[in-house]
């Protein structure tokens, strides 16, 4: 099998275990069966990352997905904090407590979720619009 | 010099910023939970003030960095490759720091406290005064630091190899 294939297989594969957790995330499943589509997600990337070489259009795909998923990341580390700060220190002063209850609601995990999301529309979104 | 030339040195300046701050986090780290932790009340001021100087310098340093990289990555062939040399490698180093690193975080303070279980239980304690310690959460509290030291390993990597 071309390494360009196995490339854009792990895309679909990825992708499609996504929207199965959304989705079973939407209907309650048993969260073993989440996590299980979430590591296929990670998976698929893994192979994407070996096989990201084969040809300029997968290296294209793939910038365009780790770009993507990168500045997500960005936004969320450096961004997300100070908002929920912001919003936090405004509400316990609201509250006539100021300063009490400000903790990080937001977990770092739900940044990956987000990162690997993003990942994935930039990918697929580099794919639909076509080119290198 | 070009003025593109000029660009790409100052694109290689920014990014030579961010890593030299990433280098320093660890340090300043141990230097200010050292001197923070041991800081008593009539000790001199000078050295937190300082440590407290260097972490606001760090915290403009990489924001400034990290920003002007993402920013002008399209400088050139060559700048745009190390760009995304970076952004690889901090994509992979969230996954496996975020997603992996919990697993292993989880284990280890499970380890931790079944080890302290048994010491208490063999000690002869009453286990039902034993408080549940929180979870220091060092996964959670490092996670921008260590994506953002991958992404300069990785921006310098491909400078390195060309």
């Amino acid at each position: 099998m071309q390494k360009v294939n196995i490339f854009l297989g792990a895309g679909w594969a990825g992708l499609a275990a996504l929207l199965a957790v959304f989705l079973g995330a939407l209907v309650s499943i048993p969260e073993a069966i989440l996590i299980a589509g979430l590591l296929i997600c990670v998976a698929c990337c893994w192979v994407m990352l070996f096989t990201r070489n084969a040809d300029e259009y997968t290296r294209g795909l793939w910038t365009s997905g780790a770009s993507m998923a990168f500045a997500t990341l960005l936004i969320l580390f450096l961004g997300l904090p100070f908002a929920e700060g912001v919003y936090d220190g405004f509400q316990s002063t609201r509250a006539g407590t100021p300063g009490q209850n400000n903790e990080r609601d937001i977990p770092a995990i739900a940044s990956i979720a987000l990162a690997i999301i993003a990942f994935y529309i930039g990918l697929f979104w580099k794919r639909m619009r076509g080119g290198i | 010099m070009s003025d593109r030339q000029k660009k790409v040195d100052r694109y290689l300046r920014a990014a030579n910023i961010g890593t030299a701050a990433a280098i320093a986090f660890p340090f300043l780290h141990i230097a200010m939970g050292t001197v923070f932790l041991g800081y008593e009340d009539g000790d001199d001021l000078i050295i937190p003030a300082l440590l407290f100087l260097a972490a606001i310098t760090y915290l403009i340093a990489e924001t400034y960095s990290i920003f002007y990289v993402f920013l002008r990555r399209k400088t050139d062939e060559f700048t745009l490759a190390m760009f995304h040399s970076g952004t690889t490698y901090a994509f992979f180093a969230a996954i496996l720091w975020l997603v992996l690193g919990g697993y292993v975080e989880i284990f280890i303070d499970g380890m931790v406290a079944g080890e302290a279980y048994e010491a208490a239980k063999a000690d002869g304690v009453n286990l039902n005064e034993i408080e549940q310690v929180e979870s220091t959460d060092i996964i959670g509290r490092f996670a921008a630091s260590v994506i953002l030291a991958a992404f300069f390993i990785g921006f310098q990597i491909k400078r390195i190899r060309g």
